[in-house]
């Protein structure tokens, strides 16, 4: 379990061995990797037949499981298997493989934090995020431990998640601060975590290119064959009720404001249309200019100016933006492009 | 608008861009921004880096445009395209329209002009002209004391709540009118500069109360009545929930009604309420404290980090009236302080126009004729697109 060393002035933890197998992200987890000493070229080696079957088991449950265990009898095997998984992952080049195995670590993360004396949490918080939560006792001090963080790192840290509990609005916000339960906090770490892993796997470790290794590697990428899309057919009368909403007023001659023709024709063109096509539809607004209406549309399909191609947005965006037309038959989709509607063609 | 008119608006305003340069703000970190103007003939130029407050000024009294910008975003590129311009942070901004306030009084002053057959219609815009069906109409959004109040309101409103709730020093908020239907607000220097679009949607949707959920917080009938008061009471009473209750506390409803009476705490009345009510009726109250205590703002203006703003003390294209800075938003007079332009009297021939309020003189309405105006006054109608001028 972690401990806290001092209170006075600067908190810092008490890192026992068997902390550094649980929190791999740790500096200290690091240094004891880097005071090993071992070298790729080694990891063939009898001795760490243990560590390279560990890092694959490891990947494995993370990818047919989604969930790590959470129990380890050879905190040294756990310890070092953490970033040969990371090299053996990224040497797989898949990006679904890599992102489930992030999750799984943290996910696996979030649990051993649960299982710590609250008034840890902060301290990990501070060591990954570099913000110093503020920690709040509650009247009833004996049962509530709250937290304040700044309101601007909230902010930038709730983009994943999607359910109405995280919004700022259904906070409680005292004087710039942001308050937080033990829970939350750990959630937010998780996240952090995960897209420090994924950062990580996407780019910071390097790629080993061992023959040795690549029975491994494969026997991976044979467990974890890309995941099967389904892909969405829209056809008109299946098209999400907000685009269906912007064409309708534009065949009744009504004036679609800014943000329905932008949502609008980043679908259409994102779902397969052309151009010309799109253009033929804006024949019926009000205030149509030919001109106007390619140079924008082509500026949206990334034909013209910054020749980037605009992407749809979500359905939060589309929601603030006063454009949401939502129906039940939207469900809990996160973007139009996402809606199934009720003739849904499945291919594989 | 016709030549005529345009080469009057023109010089109206190079005059004003000319004599009082002193009336046009430069913003801080000058040379980080990208500027942009709308000439009177042609298209928005954007993508423009003015590094001193003299080139800005040179450039307004160059080109007198109709209308000057300059983003909220300060970038390490400001000349680039919009992809290698590297946002390194931004102004919070602002705006409020009346339009967005949906008042009553717009169904009486607001206008709509069939293009096809000229026919003008009072209120907002129908799908189709009533006279000949046709879809090209032309929509005139006008403003009255009342409108302009109302956004006076917001604005109030919203300062305080980014005083009180996002601990923004009163220092770094910036209050000005928008030169037509509402008003700007600026916030620099502050915490929330390097917040992305995605933070600053969830800013807008905090001050809008848009997705605000009594649920959350506690109240569900899926637990007891003392279940729910006790979750209630142990939680805090910080930001919109302290809200919520102080005006469940000043509801006037007749507490004994739910045997509690007017010294029963802010928590109870809500819990009681929630229980003993049906849902229609708490959904109202729900909602009139939303209409009430949300802030209308304009979400787009917010979460666009690369939005290109009026620039404070410019002229409005739409109204020849300045961007003005209000220091005292209480005393500031929409229909007085904004006025920049001169009393020189002008003749133009008015199409039509609604009444009007400047400097305290009463104008219009007007209906097919040719009139003397003074030229702030003339520059509002021109502006509009009401009127064309004539030269004497």
């Amino acid at each position: 379990m972690l401990r806290i060393m001092s209170k006075q002035p600067v908190r810092n933890l008490e890192i026992g061995f068997e902390d550094l197998a649980k929190y791999p992200f740790l500096n200290e987890t690091l240094e004891y990797i880097r005071s090993v000493g071992f070298e790729i070229d080694e990891l063939l080696k009898p001795e760490y037949v243990d560590v390279v079957e560990r890092a694959k088991n490891r990947i494995l449950l993370a990818v047919k499981k989604g969930n790590l265990d959470n129990n380890f009898s050879d905190a040294r095997i756990e310890i070092l298997s953490f970033p040969i998984a990371l090299m053996l992952v990224r040497a797989t080049g898949m990006n679904h493989v890599m992102s489930r195995y992030a999750l799984a670590e943290s996910i696996r993360i979030e649990k051993f934090l649960l299982q710590e004396k609250s008034d840890i949490i902060p301290i990990v918080f501070e060591k990954v995020i570099g913000v110093t939560p503020i920690e709040e006792k509650n009247n009833d001090s004996t049962i509530r431990i709250e937290y304040k963080i700044p309101l601007e790192e909230y902010v930038k840290r709730i983009k994943s998640f999607h359910t109405s509990n995280w919004r700022l609005v259904n906070r409680q916000i005292n004087n710039g601060l942001v308050i937080l339960s033990t829970h939350e906090l750990i959630r937010i770490l998780r996240e952090e975590i995960y897209a420090l892993f994924l950062n990580q796997l996407r780019s910071e470790i390097p790629l080993i290119n061992k023959p040795e290794l690549k029975p491994i590697i494969d026997e991976i990428k044979s467990s974890a064959p890309l995941p099967k899309y389904r892909k969405i057919v829209f056809s008109e009368d299946n098209y999400p009720p907000c685009v269906s909403k912007a064409l309708e007023m534009l065949n009744s001659g009504e004036n679609v404001p800014h943000y329905g023709r932008f949502l609008m024709t980043t679908f259409l063109i994102n779902i397969g249309k052309n151009s010309e096509d799109i253009i033929d539809i804006y024949k019926n607004a009000p205030d149509f200019k030919e001109s106007i209406t390619r140079y924008q549309v082509e500026h949206i399909a990334g034909l013209k100016g910054s020749r980037i191609k605009y992407s749809v947005p979500g359905c939060n965006t589309v929601n603030v933006n006063k454009f949401c037309y939502r129906t039940i038959e939207c469900g809990s989709i996160k973007n139009p492009l996402s809606f199934k509607g009720k003739k849904q063609t499945k291919l594989k | 608008m016709n030549n005529q008119t345009s080469t009057f608006l023109k010089k109206c305003f190079r005059k004003y861009y000319f004599q009082q340069n002193n009336s046009v703000e430069t913003p801080n970190l000058i040379s980080s921004r990208e500027f942009g103007y709308l000439p009177f003939n042609g298209f928005m130029t954007r993508h423009l880096q003015m590094n001193t407050e003299g080139e800005l000024h040179a450039l307004l009294v160059k080109e007198s445009p109709l209308g000057v910008y300059c983003s909220c975003a300060y970038y390490e590129n400001p000349t680039a395209a919009m992809p290698e311009k590297e946002w390194k942070g931004g102004d919070l901004s602002f705006d409020i329209d009346a339009d967005d306030l949906e008042l009553d009084c717009r169904k009486i002053h607001d206008r709509w002009i069939c293009k096809q057959c000229q026919n003008i219609g009072n209120g907002l815009r129908p799908v189709k002209c009533t006279s000949c069906s046709g879809t090209r109409i032309f929509i005139l959004n006008w403003t009255c004391d009342k409108c302009l109040n109302g956004t006076k309101r917001e604005i109030i409103k919203l300062k305080e709540l980014l005083i009180d709730d996002f601990a923004i020093h009163e220092s770094g908020i910036h209050v000005f009118f928008s030169g037509n239907k509402g008003y700007h607000l600026v916030v620099d220097g502050s915490q929330y500069e390097h917040v992305d679009q995605y933070g600053r949607a969830e800013i807008a949707q905090y001050l809008s109360l848009k997705g605000f959920e009594t649920t959350i917080f506690g109240l569900s009938k899926k637990i007891t009545y003392n279940d729910a008061l006790k979750r209630i009471s142990d939680s805090g009473n910080f930001g919109w929930r302290g809200r919520l209750y102080k005006f469940f506390d000043t509801c006037d409803i007749e507490w004994s009604k739910y045997n509690l009476h007017e010294n029963s705490t802010p928590e109870e009345k809500l819990v009681t309420l929630f229980y003993n009510s049906n849902r229609s009726k708490f959904s109202k109250l729900i909602n009139k404290f939303i209409t009430y205590f949300g802030v209308v703002i304009d979400p787009v203006v917010t979460t666009d980090i690369h939005r290109i703003f009026r620039l404070p003390g410019s002229l409005h294209e739409k109204t020849g009236l300045s961007k003005k800075r209000c220091l005292d938003i209480d005393q500031f007079n929409h229909s007085i302080d904004p006025v920049e332009l001169s009393s020189d009297y002008v003749k133009i021939n008015v199409k039509f126009s609604p009444e009007f309020k400047l400097l305290d003189t009463e104008f219009g309405p007007y209906n097919d004729e040719i009139i003397e105006l003074p030229e702030y006054a003339a520059s509002y109608v021109l502006a509009n697109k009401l009127g064309e001028y004539i030269e004497n």
